[in-house]
């Protein structure tokens, strides 16, 4: 008897549409994918079916997935669709892609908006390549997206497809894309969706992420698991998962295509598609084939029947208590009781997965402000409605017992060998017989295949990229149950004060010595050497413990280091082989003994300078002396992963000098600043990188160290941030990824950049794709909040903009624990309660504002909610989040010009000569007549009057950002004071100038200007002396400095000269009468204060 | 022990008496005598060629089942496909110990008939004999076919994806290489690429003279447009061996190639490796048409 099996063919995802062709137009883009329903339009998600449907004698009957397939292009003058179906990834002509005469629906057609021409044609490639490689359909549902055989659904394939179609060689398809953070192409964020409710049965259909979930159908007899529990699908937090085609269609990372090809035709489903394995099936879907599932429900129902049965006999602990129970999972509240009764929340308990109508309309109530988006949640008209639930008809039955012979991919063969020729003498044949006829090209024919060194540098490089165990912020931390984890965060290796710092990326404390964690070294050598053992005492000590924190540090340090880093050590290491140099080794973590690159028990390894071994394309910097190699993310790339930062060893005796600019120039000359001044300038503070947080699960963060861009900037909390103003830019940017608003956190500073004076407002918007809204508002004294359950709008009172500093704001909405909390700085200000589930596909953000102006730095967004801790500590640390933009480390001033003025010494009686020229590059500066003035003994100045401008062009532009300005200089009394500008010029901007007077000291930098000071006798002594100005400027902390007689009397915060900009010209223009010059300096980089006073204090003379 | 002699000389006794009242006593029989021979004689053929059939082994019968099923329906999908899953495991079971059968293999590969259905046969033939044998332990004939220049060039390309693709040998990369370098065919050429691409171990047998042969066969513009993209796409797994060579090879591609798409992806590329400055040119849709033909 011939049984019609309609459940295991719509499975299959062989359904029936209507006849679609549209007169050919242009022709539809290969890599385009094509959407139709399941068998007579229905399909899950678009149609009211359910996904699975049983008859009335409980017997599977239908499932109605619907299904996706690529189009590939033409072969041979067919269209081609790759589809995944029961028969693997198979290539099939365009036109059978729909059956007409099952009724199924052709969806529509569709393209990544986000896609290149170039990742669209690597799709086709990939998914040509895919078929013909046997890989057969994943009947379990198990992994859906692959790569393995038997790892395939319909849409996980195409996901798969374009998410890999960044890969450089898309016919290696060993290298398909599984690490979300490198998806060329992601049509549907990654994630499992268990509240888009969709029916009463609870099924969820999700929008916003790939897996729905679907409840097992206790009601069912066939397949008998689906009573006691359930073994297919994607299984996460005890729940099973299948990712629709529906849910990618709706997707608005696609964009519409027209359809002009035959997609559809009326044939014989077992003609053409042949008919579905039905036993295989049910074997598939069957206690037999996978029962851990369907054990451990039954476990969990057992322990949850006497769990209750305590409870029914003892009565319960915390009845009280709200308790959201899902599945297994039941998390503690994070109100007390006094809170939620103050509160007024709901103190009811409700289990989502099994709650009855009346649940519903009781959360309905519960929420009438909250964001219910229709259809994310259970909470709908259409669900009271008995069409939605429809139980199929009973035209067919599914055969209980089939003996039907299936061969499983996995059966045995004999595989006994038979004798034939050798592979290498069959390829030499075949060598031989190719003829090479159009190439001037030639390849050796080589039987050495040894590689080379630099290729095993790669090979070790190859293999460890993929033991990508690290978790600092831009790596994905496995949720694996508490398995200790830690990264190589920072080597030092200068004198004896080698150290290593590790970083706990999880969210849990762990015993390093109880996960026997040890340090390894090498430098050539594939089997590394031991340096320590951590909690051994042969190996060390451990005036710290061994403990790492979550998301805490570790310093490990050699015994013969200084105090400062003896001081900081969690452990002193006092085996002779800790130590390294800075040239090249690799520094290994495991938790064993290591005995190769490869070895499996490597948990890290960092390979910097000339080191043989590496993570990834190449080996981190080499470990400068005095520098530290500094860990900034964690691809597991060696290469990228590091940068160097300045060590903040106190006891570091710095050298400013460049030797080989000044040496060669300073014959003879007296009073230049020479190297002696130089070489002493031992304190040059080179900036010190803050260490960023690794904070994990930030979609995004905007630092603004940009400084320039299409918003207006300014100097920011840690390097630069952007002004929100009325008839500025607005901030609007879309997210990386939906923001679901369940769990989630915000964060920014922000302060009122315009003091005082004004009363500015700041507004956040956070916008889903459907046009919801959450709308933050902070003005002085008001805290506004819209969007969220619960929120009573205004918060008057509230701790904003009561002064001009940096200030930080946290949002936290934290579903799972029913709250959401406002914070001020560290302090937790507003909280409310919510029961509601909120929309999961806030896709962007806006700023704006008006009233005045606000900055705002550091504004990142998680996909999780931050604990109040974390959020304390993220403002004690008073850092930046990681990752942080590169830089290079700051430089010690270079002196590059340097006019001394003293060639009137000779001359000045004779009315001296016509040119000044400077002691470092010989450049001249024409002089008018009469204008050498004594200054003291051989020292002569020089007189800048009115009418007479001073200028000259520099060889070339400064380099560095940073930049310094000093000279002497001395005016008369009025009515006689002088005011001359000297200026550092772009074309007609000055970028870095002075222009003192005996009443006002005016700068001017980056074409703005500005008062460092005003008023007689202010900061300028009221005489006719000589003084000593400078103005320096340091683009690392963002500060103009200001000089006078080598104490600094003001600084502005400015932000630095735009590339290109550097000034090229020096000018020494008379704005008054005329001012006496003298030892005027240029230097690339920013003077220290110190240096500063000692550049005073060498080129003084007696007034 | 006599109880039981007893017993059965009883029962020889009785069945011989029977025997001669039979053919005394059955008119029938006695009048019929000729048919009754007859009768026997078809008895015995029926048992001769029963033995017969039963000679021939299972492995045999379900090839020549496949070839059949093949020859009349084509490609098939899902059930019509497991079915001949079935009767391949069957085969594959039988193939390494019936030499009768490998004949039969390579009868059935090297019959003249290419087309439609027996293309497709043979191509399963191909499969099968991968899976017995093992990709490294290639039929001979397979090996003369492959070297024929006479044969079919879809052939040819599964014999390599099915059997020389699967392995890591210096010496097929020198071979996939002559396929690059020869006039064979534009879809043996895009088997050498994808073999190349799949080779395991490629820091032991790529060269670095080969990234400069890959950077001439792209701007060959006697190849098609398709040809000479997944060779730079080929060009890129050179990149972690030899990175300055393959920065060199894909720039000189960018500025040689006179097609868009040749440039774009070799800027594409080179923009991934870290030389952002590529310009990626706009691509007409015509390109575009005539890249996906």
């Amino acid at each position: 008897m011939k049984l019609k099996i309609s459940f295991f063919r719509a499975l299959t995802l062989l359904c029936l549409g209507f006849f679609v062709l549209i007169p050919k137009v242009f022709a539809m883009t290969p890599g385009t994918l094509v959407y139709r329903t399941s068998s007579d339009g229905k399909m899950y998600g678009y149609s009211s079916d359910s996904l699975i449907s049983a008859d009335k004698n409980k017997i599977l009957k239908h499932i109605y997935p619907g299904h996706v397939g690529i189009y590939i292009g033409q072969e041979n003058g067919e269209d081609y669709i790759v589809e995944a179906l029961a028969g693997g990834i198979v290539k099939t002509p365009a036109k059978n892609f729909v059956n007409e005469s099952q009724g199924e629906k052709l969806l529509g057609a569709k393209l990544p908006i986000q896609a290149t021409p170039s990742e669209i044609a690597k799709a086709v490639i990939i998914a040509k390549n895919l078929v013909g490689h046997k890989l057969g359909y994943d009947f379990d549902f198990k992994k859906q997206k692959g790569p393995g055989n038997g790892e395939w659904t319909c849409v996980g394939l195409t996901e798969k497809i374009y998410e890999s179609s960044g890969i450089s060689n898309p016919n290696n398809l060993g290298s398909l894309e599984y690490n979300q953070n490198y998806y060329a192409v992601n049509i549907t964020p990654d994630g499992f969706d268990n509240y888009s409710l969709a029916n009463k049965d609870g099924d969820c259909f999700s929008k916003n992420l790939e897996f729905s979930k679907i409840e097992r159908k206790t009601d069912l007899y066939l397949p008998l698991p689906e009573i006691v529990g359930f073994n297919v699908g994607v299984e996460y937090n005890g729940e099973r998962y299948i990712f629709l085609p529906y849910t990618q269609f709706l997707q608005s990372s696609l964009r519409n295509e027209a359809v002009d090809i035959q997609l559809s035709d009326a044939f014989n489903d077992d003609d053409v598609r042949g008919k579905t394995p039905a036993a295989l099936l049910l074997l598939r879907w069957s206690l037999i084939n996978n029962p851990l599932s369907s054990l451990k429900i039954i476990a969990n129902k057992t322990g949850n029947f006497l769990s209750d049965l305590k409870t029914k006999i003892f009565g319960s602990d915390n009845q009280a208590e709200i308790v959201w129970e899902n599945n297994q999972e039941v998390k503690q509240p994070t109100l007390n009781k006094e809170e939620l009764a103050k509160d007024n929340i709901i103190t009811e308990k409700i289990n989502i997965n099994q709650a009855s109508s009346d649940d519903y309309q009781e959360a309905i109530g519960a929420s009438p402000g909250g964001i219910i988006e229709s259809g994310d949640v259970m909470i709908v008209e259409d669900i009271q409605d008995d069409s939605q639930i429809k139980i199929a008809d009973n035209k067919t039955v599914v055969p209980l017992v089939s003996k039907q012979n299936i061969p499983e991919q996995t059966s045995k063969i004999n595989t006994q060998v038979i004798p034939s020729q050798t592979l290498k003498e069959s390829v030499q044949k075949l060598i031989s017989a190719v003829s090479i006829t159009n190439s001037s090209s030639t390849i050796s024919t080589s039987n050495n295949t040894q590689s080379s060194a630099s290729v095993s540098k790669i090979v070790a490089g190859v293999r460890m990229a993929t033991n990508n165990s690290t978790g600092l912020p831009g790596a994905v931390v496995q949720s694996s149950f508490n398995e200790p984890k830690a990264v190589i965060n920072k080597i030092y290796s200068t004198e004896n004060n080698d150290f290593i710092e590790l970083y706990n990326p999880t969210d849990y404390d762990f015993d390093l010595a109880e996960a026997n964690f040890r340090l390894e070294k090498a430098k050539t050598a594939v089997d590394p050497s031991l340096m320590m053992r951590i909690g051994n005492p042969s190996d060390g000590l451990y005036p710290g413990g061994t403990m790492i924190k979550a998301k805490g540090y570790y310093l490990i340090v050699r015994d013969d280091a200084n105090t400062y880093y003896k001081n900081k050590a969690d452990a002193i290491a006092i085996r002779n082989e800790f130590s390294w140099t800075g040239s090249g080794y690799i520094i290994y973590l495991g938790k064993d003994a290591l005995s190769s690159t490869a070895d499996e028990d490597i948990i890290d390894a960092v390979g910097y300078g000339e080191a043989t071994y590496f993570q990834g394309s190449g080996p981190a910097l080499k470990i400068e002396d005095n520098y530290v190699l500094n860990r900034i993310k964690s691809s597991g790339n060696n290469n990228e992963d590091f940068n160097l930062i300045v060590s903040d060893d106190p006891n570091i005796v710095w050298d400013e000098t460049n030797q080989d600019n000044q040496t060669d120039n300073n014959q003879g000359v007296t009073e230049t600043p020479n190297n002696e001044q130089t070489n002493n300038q031992n304190n040059f503070q080179s900036f010190i990188f803050p260490e960023p947080i690794a904070s994990e699960g930030i979609i995004d963060l905007w630092h603004f160290s940009e400084c320039y861009g299409e918003n207006n900037y300014s100097v920011g909390r840690f390097d630069c941030s952007i002004e929100i103003k009325d008839n500025y830019p607005i901030f609007s940017k879309t997210l990386s990824a939906n923001v679901d608003l369940n769990k989630t956190a915000l964060s920014f500073y922000y302060r009122n950049s315009k003091h005082s004076t004004a009363s500015p407002r700041l507004n956040l918007k956070l916008k889903s794709d459907g046009g919801q809204e959450m709308n933050i508002l902070l003005e002085p004294g008001l805290f506004q909040l819209e969007g969220l359950p619960n929120s009573n709008w205004r918060y008057w009172g509230a701790p904003v903009f009561s002064d001009d500093n940096w200030h930080q704001f946290t949002l936290v909405v934290n579903k799972d624990e029913g709250y959401w909390a406002a914070y001020f700085d560290n302090q937790e200000k507003y909280k409310q309660a919510f029961v509601q589930t909120l929309a999961t596909n806030f896709s962007s953000i806006e700023l704006s504002g008006d009233m005045g102006s606000v900055s705002v730095d550091e504004f990142a967004i998680w996909n999780r909610p931050l604990t109040f801790s974390e959020i304390k500590a993220n403002l004690e640390l008073a850092a930046p989040f990681s990752p942080l933009t590169d830089r290079v480390a700051q430089i010690a001033p270079e002196l590059k010009y340097f006019w001394n003025f003293d060639e009137g010494s000779e001359l000045v009686n004779d009315s001296g000569g016509m040119q000044a020229v400077d002691e470092i590059k010989n450049l001249k500066i024409d002089l008018p007549e009469n204008s050498w003035v004594w200054r003291g003994t051989n020292n002569t100045g020089i007189i800048n009057k009115w009418g007479n401008n001073l200028g000259v062009d520099l060889p070339a532009a400064l380099k560095t950002k940073d930049m310094s300005l000093a000279f002497w200089w001395r005016s008369n009394f009025y009515p006689n004071e002088g005011r001359s500008l000297v200026s550092l010029k772009k074309g007609t901007s000055n970028q870095l100038g002075l222009s003192p007077d005996q009443v006002r000291r005016s700068f001017y930098f980056n074409g703005q200007d500005g008062i460092f000071s005003e008023g007689g006798g202010i900061d300028l002594p009221y005489d006719e002396l000589w003084h000593h100005f400078a103005v320096t400027y340091d683009s690392y902390r963002y500060s103009l400095d200001f000089y006078i007689d080598g104490q600094k009397k003001t600084s502005r915060p400015f932000v630095w000269v735009k590339d290109g900009q550097n000034p090229n010209r020096l000018e020494i223009n008379s704005e008054l009468n005329s001012v006496e010059m003298d030892d005027l300096g240029i230097w690339e980089g920013a003077l220290s204060t110190s240096s500063v006073l000692k550049i005073y204090e060498d080129s003084k003379i007696a007034n | 022990m006599t109880k039981i002699r007893e017993l059965v000389l009883k029962m020889g006794r009785r069945s011989k008496g029977l025997g001669v009242k039979l053919f005394r006593k059955n008119s029938f029989l006695k009048n019929h005598k000729t048919l009754f021979i007859i009768i026997l004689v078809i008895l015995v053929f029926i048992i001769y060629i029963s033995i017969s059939l039963l000679a021939v082994s299972i492995g045999r019968i379900k090839l020549a089942e496949l070839k059949r099923d093949m020859e009349k329906s084509g490609p098939c999908h899902e059930d019509c496909l497991f079915k001949r899953q079935n009767l391949e495991l069957v085969i594959k079971n039988n193939l390494a110990g019936d030499k009768k059968l490998q004949n039969d293999f390579q009868e059935y590969f090297l019959a003249p008939d290419d087309t439609g259905a027996l293309l497709i046969f043979k191509i399963e033939l191909l499969k099968m004999m991968a899976d017995v044998y093992g990709p490294n332990n290639p039929p001979e004939f397979l090996i003369d076919y492959l070297a024929k220049a006479a044969g079919l060039e879809e052939l040819k390309v599964e014999i390599i994806k099915n059997f020389l693709a699967k392995n890591d040998d210096a010496l097929l990369i020198d071979y996939y290489f002559s396929i690059l370098n020869s006039a064979e065919g534009e879809s043996l050429k895009m088997a050498a690429i994808v073999a190349l691409s799949n080779v395991n171990h490629k820091q032991n047998l790529f060269r670095v003279e080969q990234v400069n042969n890959l950077k001439e066969l792209a701007l060959q513009e006697s190849s098609s447009l398709n040809l000479r993209s997944n060779i730079v796409f080929l060009l890129s797994d050179y990149y972690l061996l030899f990175a300055e060579e393959v920065k060199t090879g894909l720039t000189s591609i960018y500025a040689s190639a006179p097609e868009p798409i040749i440039k774009a992806l070799a800027a594409e590329s080179l923009n991934n490796f870290g030389n952002n400055e590529f310009i990626i040119p706009e691509i007409p849709e015509t390109d575009w048409q005539n890249y996906f033909k």
